[in-house]
């Protein structure tokens, strides 16, 4: 069996010892490889647009320039970089915030080493799955939109459904099977929900000024 | 004839024939750039003015944005009629009025956010307008120039047109600029002339590309590389050019600063600056130039095409090129002698280097000279001449004018011959620290004394004299010694308890000794007191490696993070206990620099410059701070409030502008007018101020404070955030305060002050009903009037409560989550490997029942919505991994409910118990989690499709249901259960959510 070129990840935390720890796990697992640790968004800047990897796991509060800035200005220069978010607990509003901002999912500090590998490998693979937390803010995002008359590009109907069943709580499977569709294809329209709202956030930097921040 | 003003300064540099310096040393500016993802509306910035009360405006291609140092706010230029089209010119008038230029030469007026149309498509017809194209006059009057040489003139609302008629002379687009002197200046077709009395007088027959008025009365004007200057009378005069070799550089922007610098912007070869020493070029973002501003802290902001907007501020540490074929060589000792010229130690291998004074280069000694030094360790300046050389094996040299004049080694009585520490006092005696010795030596009048140092001590790390001409050292062993009267005393006991490594010392006129430690902050010792500042005060850095006065009080670190300087003033009432915290001033990244540290081991490791300069050895280099170049800023800058939310929606904002916030509430109220008064609805109680301060040189050392009338009765530290917010205001009157402070300590005494009021709900009002009936019983109603006012008075005293402890659980929740969150993260991971697999589980509950408690705690969650979003969050996490599907029916907009953490925290515990209750005993396949807000009740209900029980329910879930039913009784709501045999179970909480009864 050939190998597969593994997936380069780039990790930015502040805190030394949960950054080495996952560059440890990272580098154990099979097909992964830690390009580089860096403990401020500066640091990152300086260095990951040099030579951009596949992944960055990206913790939302950085000392300096946070990691909602990092991500938006990584994403300027390293287009194809996948992101991934770290936080030490819940916290919806800056999750949703990152999302927004181009993020590609995210992952509690507490989650362990096969869940970390996991939420990297299906970042790489196009998206993290939604929670019915982010769910919800999603669909009120939208909602939002509608009552404005945006111009910007809504949901199909069809991602529409899927959103509102994900915030009632559904899993992927159960939609797949409530709406006779393949789970590739509910994947399919998470990932379309999600680039919209990317499109929304460079989009809405004019309109920001009538809308709650 | 001619105009002395610039004749003296000029023509003799115009004889000079100035040249463009093809690559000058570091520029004496930094530039910052702004980008669209910054905020910037477009790359392409058209022009950028500063508006009376302070903000910045940015003009961009597609958009304007107020600008406030930290955030752009776009800003919609639009009015009725007018055409769409791109942003081409943007002029400020002094009553804060903006004039936007658009595509097809309209012109848009802006005042206090209302966009009107002054030039219509019908008046300028087809008229193209040429690039930037405004110019205001000495009596607020607009003028828009035309191609084809027409000129309209707005003053007072009527727009005038001036042609051939009014001396116009022929040419295509005509030339507007204002002098110093209020002169409106024109420049068309061959002619250049003056504005006077309604009709335009041309003077010098010349042609420009460009021209801007001088500061000093008459113009600037450039044309195929020549810059020229042109007063009222008299001839043009050359007062520079660009090298011919070099590009011609088409000016598209032309400005005279306030330090009378010319600059140049050109189409496609950058912006450049001409001073009496000649012209050079400015390196930005991008090579074309459309824009430029000086903003009246004299920042020179430059708009680009494509390139975003550039900041100009004037550089105040630079990192001095020592001439190595190795950049940024580290530096361990440095000194400047009495001729002026610079000496430096590079480490690691101890190379002595010389500049012939600030500004010029660094070169290595001569082979010749370096033959006689030997690797040194660190150098002093002689006062009476010549440098004292600390070597690495061979004692002490002083060296004076290429050779070596003296030298003193063991064989003369040093301890060591390897020297690391060296003072020469300004009466001439030469304190000398000996490595690997505890003793201190010193030099004086050719006699050389020791003295003995405390055993176990150590050896010497750092010396200074203070003002009595006392010699204080400190040892690589924590100790702090004094050498009064030819006798030296440990003086360690009368500062820190526990003694901490001494990393620098500085005695300053005051009579003070400023100690510099190693992780302990600054110390002082004053008239025998002791005082310490640490970074918990405020203090950039607890490890400081070199302390300099620059002689403007303040006192200039350099430390493991960078350099950052401190107000003396501010140390004092820190320490006086007048203020709590210290302000740094920091230098980093914001200003150009990169890898900021200093170095020590050595002494002298800093000396200040002749010229008032600081010279600071880093393991980078040498870092130079002109203190000059700091402007100061004695009056605190202007705060503006931006913005009000209340229960997330905008009420009131600075230049709202008439449309509304969003298409279900208001116009929100304008702040841009002062005597205003805010009324917020009933239930508007959530409220958010965000305000800002209007300074660009360094906005982020800007600190704020603030506080709600009557509530706050002290002011809330706000540090450097924008804005506050108060969770639950009742309803009544109130006036918002908020000030800002710069980093000298000096707060604005005016700031910005809002009334506002908050309605009640009409059981609110209760007590006019009650009042009214019973005025006529006047001793009666008297006393309840009394009674009211007591009780608003206990209101008021109860939220001061309710904010303290709000203020309190921020707090809690954030250090739970900072210092107890992460490291028992740290152990659930670290349990992870252990063979005990109980560690590992035990600890990941605990992170779990942490995160709750800090979400309970946390007084930002006290909404329903809140409660909603976790509630989803937690059965989410709890039913996937058990692989039972969840089902939840929570309306999306959830009412704006304040809910107390006590509430939030039982009806969450309720709702995890009959969850848990659900998944142990009923084995589901399927649960249903819902939330309904019913006239004030707000129902949750567990529904799953287990096997149910029987009315009596089994022994194992009594404790469940009984810690429920607790839980509710706590709260004042009710629990329900209904339950089928193998048809599953429902368990519904209710809690009334009506509002306290008013108090």
């Amino acid at each position: 069996m050939i190998p597969n070129k593994p997936i380069r990840v780039a990790i930015i935390e502040d805190d030394e010892w949960v950054r080495d720890n996952l560059a440890r796990e990272i580098a154990n697992a099979a097909d992964f490889e830690c390009s580089g640790s860096y403990p401020t968004a500066e640091a990152a800047l300086a260095a990951i647009p040099l030579h951009p990897p596949e992944v960055a796991v990206l913790d939302i509060h950085l000392p300096g320039l946070n990691g909602i800035e990092c991500l938006r200005r990584l994403r300027a220069s390293c287009p194809n970089l996948q992101f991934l978010m770290l936080t030490s607990y819940e916290e919806s509003e800056k999750i949703f915030q990152s999302l927004r901002a181009g993020a590609n999912g995210y992952l509690l500090k507490r989650a362990d080493s096969a869940e970390v590998i996991d939420a990297i490998r299906q970042v790489h693979e196009g998206g993290a799955p939604m929670s019915s937390t982010i769910a919800r803010q999603v669909v009120r995002h939208f909602n939002q939109l509608d009552s404005g008359a945006s111009e910007l590009p809504g949901l199909s109907p069809r991602e529409r459904e899927v959103l509102e069943l994900l915030a009632r709580g559904g899993a992927y499977k159960e939609i797949a099977d409530q709406l006779a569709l393949s789970i590739e294809t509910i994947r399919m329209n998470v990932k379309h929900i999600y680039s919209k709202l990317h499109v929304h956030s460079r989009s809405e930097a004019v309109a920001k000024f009538f809308h709650r921040q | 004839m001619t105009h002395p003003n610039w004749r003296s300064a000029w023509l003799s540099l115009a004889l000079l024939a100035i040249g463009v310096l093809a690559a000058a040393a570091t520029p004496p500016w930094v530039v910052r750039n702004w980008q669209s993802d910054e905020g910037l509306p477009d790359n392409t910035v058209v022009g950028i003015e500063q508006t009376p009360d302070g903000f910045l405006w940015v003009a961009t291609k597609t958009g304007l944005a107020r600008f406030d140092g930290v955030r752009f706010q776009p800003f919609p230029v639009t009015a009725a009629g007018a055409p769409a089209g791109g942003i081409k010119a943007l002029v400020a008038d002094r009553r804060g009025r903006l004039w936007v230029g658009k595509d097809g030469g309209v012109v848009l007026c802006v005042d206090q956010g209302v966009t009107t149309m002054v030039v219509g498509p019908e008046i300028a017809g087809d008229r193209d307008a040429g690039e930037r194209f405004m110019v205001l006059d000495a009596d607020d009057a607009v003028w828009v120039c035309y191609s084809g040489g027409v000129v309209l003139r707005i003053r007072d609302g009527q727009v005038r047109a001036f042609t051939a008629a009014d001396g116009l002379p022929s040419g295509s687009a005509c030339q507007l600029a204002r002098d110093g002197t209020g002169h409106l200046w024109f420049a068309q077709g061959d002619w250049v002339g003056i504005f006077r009395e309604g009709r335009f007088h041309p003077l010098v027959q010349q042609s420009f590309q460009r021209i801007t008025g001088a500061r000093a009365g008459g113009i600037w004007g450039y044309r195929e590389r020549q810059l020229w200057r042109l007063a009222e009378t008299g001839s043009p005069v050359r007062a520079g050019a660009l090298p011919d070799d070099g590009p011609e550089g088409f000016p598209t922007a032309m400005r005279e600063d306030r330090s009378a610098c010319l600059w140049l912007g050109t189409l496609k070869t950058g912006l450049f600056r001409f001073n009496q020493d000649g012209g050079v070029s400015a390196p930005l973002s991008q090579q074309t130039i459309l824009g430029l501003h000086e903003d009246r802290e004299q920042n020179l902001w430059v708009g680009t095409r494509g390139g975003g907007l550039n900041q100009l501020k004037p550089r105040v540490i630079e990192m001095l090129n020592t001439g190595s074929a190795t950049p940024n060589e580290p530096v361990q000792s440095l000194c400047q002698d009495t001729q002026g010229r610079l000496w430096a130690v590079v480490w690691p291998d101890g190379r002595l280097i010389r500049s012939a004074g600030l500004g010029q280069p660094w070169s290595p000694l001569s082979l010749m000279e370096s033959r006689s030094i030997p690797s040194s360790e660190c150098v002093a300046a002689d006062p009476r001449g010549g440098i004292w050389i600390g070597t690495d094996n061979a004692g002490i040299l002083h060296w004076q004018d290429g050779v070596v004049t003296e030298t003193l080694d063991r064989t003369k009585g040093l301890a060591t011959n390897q020297v690391g520490a060296l003072l020469a006092s300004a009466s001439g005696d030469l304190w000398i620290g000996p490595r690997s010795a505890e003793v201190l030596q010193c030099l004086k009048d050719g006699q050389l004394r020791t003295f003995q140092m405390p055993s176990g001590g150590g050896s010497v790390i750092a010396l200074a004299m203070d003002a009595a001409g006392d010699c204080w050292v400190a040892t690589y062993g924590c100790r702090l010694l004094r050498v009064h009267a030819e006798v030296l005393t440990d003086e360690t006991a009368g500062t820190l308890a526990a003694p901490c490594e001494i990393r620098s010392l500085l005695g300053t006129a005051d009579g003070s000794l400023w100690i510099g430690y190693a992780g302990e902050g600054l110390g002082r010792l004053k008239g025998g007191r002791f005082s310490q500042w640490r970074s918990s005060q405020g203090l950039h850095d607890d490890y400081i490696c070199n302390i300099l006065p620059d002689g403007r009080g303040r006192l200039w670190f350099a430390g493991n993070r960078g350099i950052f300087s401190v107000c003396e003033k501010d140390l004092d009432d820190c320490d006086a206990g007048r203020t709590t915290r210290v302000r740094s001033v920091v230098y980093g990244r914001n200003d150009g620099l990169l890898r900021l540290q200093a170095n020590f081991n050595f002494w002298p490791g800093a000396q200040r410059g002749t010229d008032g300069s600081l010279l600071f050895a880093m393991q980078s280099g040498i870092a130079a701070v002109s203190a000059d170049n700091l402007q100061d800023h004695p009056e605190p800058p202007p705060v503006v409030i931006e913005r009000v939310t209340a229960n997330a929606q905008i009420v009131a904002a600075y230049q709202a502008g008439q449309r509304p916030a969003s298409p279900n509430v208001g116009v929100p109220l304008e702040l841009g007018r002062s005597g205003t008064n805010l009324h917020l609805a009933p239930g508007q109680r959530r409220v958010e101020f965000a305000f800002t301060a209007l300074t660009f040189t360094k906005p982020e050392t800007i600190s704020f404070r603030y506080r709600l009338l009557p509530i706050d009765k002290v002011w809330i530290e706000a540090d450097s955030l924008r804005s506050a917010t108060y969770a639950q205001v009742p309803p009544g009157h109130y006036q918002f305060e908020v000030s800002a402070c710069t980093s000298e300590g000096v707060w604005n005494t005016n700031g910005a002050t809002l009334d506002l009021t908050v309605d009640p709900y009409w059981w609110e009002t209760l007590w006019f009903r009650v009042l009214a009936p019973l005025t006529a019983a006047g001793l009666l109603g008297w006393g309840i009037l009394a009674g009211v006012q007591r009780r608003h008075h206990l209101r008021i005293e109860r939220l001061e409560m309710l904010r303290a402890t709000e203020r309190e659980r921020s707090r809690i929740a954030r250090d739970l989550h900072d210092e107890i969150g992460g490291n028992l993260t740290k152990i659930g991971k670290l349990a992870a490997g252990l063979p005990d697999a109980a560690i590992a589980e035990t600890t990941r509950e605990v992170v779990l029942a942490m995160d709750q408690v800090v979400w309970t705690v946390n007084p930002r969650n006290d909404t329903l919505d809140s409660l909603a979003t976790y509630l989803v969050h937690y059965t989410e996490e709890f039913l996937r991994p058990a692989g039972i599907a969840c089902e939840l029916d929570i309306p999306l907009i959830l009412p704006d409910v304040m809910l107390s953490s006590d509430l939030r925290h039982n009806l969450f515990l309720a709702t995890k118990e009959a969850l848990n209750n659900a998944v142990k005993h009923g084995a589901p396949r399927r649960v249903w989690l819902g939330l309904t807000v019913d006239s004030g009740v707000l129902s949750l209900t567990v529904r799953d499709d287990g096997c149910g029980f029987s009315p009596a329910p089994p022994a194992a879930g009594a404790d469940g249901l009984g810690n429920m039913r607790h839980r509710l009784a706590a709260i004042g709501g009710e629990l329900h259960i209904t339950s089928v045999p193998r048809q599953g179970t429902t368990i519904t909480l209710q809690v009334s959510l009506n509002p306290t009864k008013p108090a």
